[in-house]
């Protein structure tokens, strides 16, 4: 159903689209100790479930989450940095996908 | 019984076997994720998923299913329209405030949330289970209320008066792109106390509200960017007794996307 969820994003005049989430590109030596795919889901459960893989990781480790809609690509950032976490780049991937790179506090 | 709309642990662990009290899990469901309802959860708790239980696809995307339809979702879990509902999430966050926002809109009296959620009923170590309960379905009738909900439409006829506020919950990096004029900000998670997951204190979020000019006199219209931030706040607003308060559903989603409305 999540994916099912999202698809509606793309189906959208896109000359509408107002949310244009801050471009920072994490530093290109960083890997992650784990990816996230959360293509297909909506707000709220992009941050919601950005912020529970991040509870089952050790403090300083890196996650990188994938999301496909500007909406997310916004508000997880700011959502898991209002949680005491450092996002070190939300960068477009491709022509859909978002990736937010996170180190847990 | 309290007749507070958010309650504490130590209430719901007091009233839990009260034969009208029913709990609904509202928290996430992936298998990736090694929580949720079938790892643990309060005794005796129903679950409800948004995805699976609030939406449908349709064609051009997902939409609200009927409220007919979402009220044989909540029968077949044995919850009755006199029951006493108690809803959490991992926190106190939006998905609890969406499901509290469905449940006002479908007309049920007595909704509650448990503040802090799931977090602070661990914290308190009080009691969970594996259990899934044996539930006996009933009959649940939908009663609309179209006063708890607005539409684009709604907003274009009403937003003139002086007794409206339009409400944006995103992030204020949102809003500055580009918002349903008139309107203004606040972010719905100001309204959270980070490190207990639950609400602010009530002195605290009443100044935080009427210092964007959110008083309790005016009706007030959340919206977000696809109505589940904005029911948070929605919830909020309700727990803090304002009287006249409606969740624009459909959201930026609705109003920029799908219509092209005009935004400031």
């Amino acid at each position: 159903m999540g994916h099912l969820l999202l698809a509606t994003y793309y189906l959208l005049p896109t000359h509408m689209n107002r949310w244009n989430p801050i471009i920072i590109n994490a530093p290109s030596d960083i890997s992650a100790d784990e990816t996230f795919d959360l293509k297909g889901e909506i707000c709220p459960y992009t941050f919601v479930k950005s912020k529970l893989m991040l509870e089952m990781m050790e403090s300083g480790q890196i996650l990188k989450v994938i999301v496909d809609n500007d909406e997310s690509a916004t508000n997880v950032p700011k959502s898991l940095t209002n949680e005491g976490n450092t996002v070190l780049g939300t960068e477009k991937i491709n022509e859909t996908d978002w990736m937010i790179t996170v180190r847990k506090k | 019984m309290s007749d507070s709309v958010v309650v504490s642990v130590a209430w719901l662990q007091e009233h839990l076997n009260d034969a009208k009290v029913r709990v609904i899990d509202a928290r996430v469901s992936d298998p990736r994720l090694p929580m949720g309802y079938k790892a643990s959860h309060i005794p005796g708790a129903v679950p409800f998923d948004l995805n699976r239980d609030m939406y449908e696809m349709a064609m051009g995307g997902p939409r609200m299913k009927s409220p007919e339809a979402v009220a044989n979702v909540l029968g077949a879990r044995g919850i009755s329209n006199d029951a006493t509902l108690v809803i959490y999430d991992e926190g106190t966050g939006p998905l609890s405030g969406t499901v509290y926002w469905l449940l006002k809109y479908l007309g049920h009296d007595d909704v509650r949330v448990l503040n802090g959620g799931w977090h602070a009923w661990q914290k308190a170590n009080a009691p969970t289970t594996k259990d899934v309960p044996q539930v006996q379905p009933v009959s649940y009738t939908a009663n609309v209320d179209e006063t708890q909900h607005s539409t684009a439409e709604w907003i274009q006829e009403n937003s003139a008066r002086e007794d409206i506020l339009l409400l944006d919950t995103r992030m204020d990096s949102e809003y500055y792109m580009g918002h349903i004029p008139g309107a203004v900000n606040l972010s719905f998670d100001e309204a959270i106390d980070f490190p207990t997951q639950g609400l602010k204190d009530e002195s605290v979020l009443r100044a935080q509200f009427e210092n964007v000019g959110a008083t309790p006199d005016k009706e007030i219209v959340v919206y977000c960017g696809s109505g589940s931030r904005s029911a948070h706040t929605f919830l909020v607003l309700k727990s803090l007794g304002y009287p006249r308060v409606r969740n624009y559903k459909g959201s930026m989603l609705d109003w920029a996307h799908h219509r092209g409305l005009p935004l400031e």
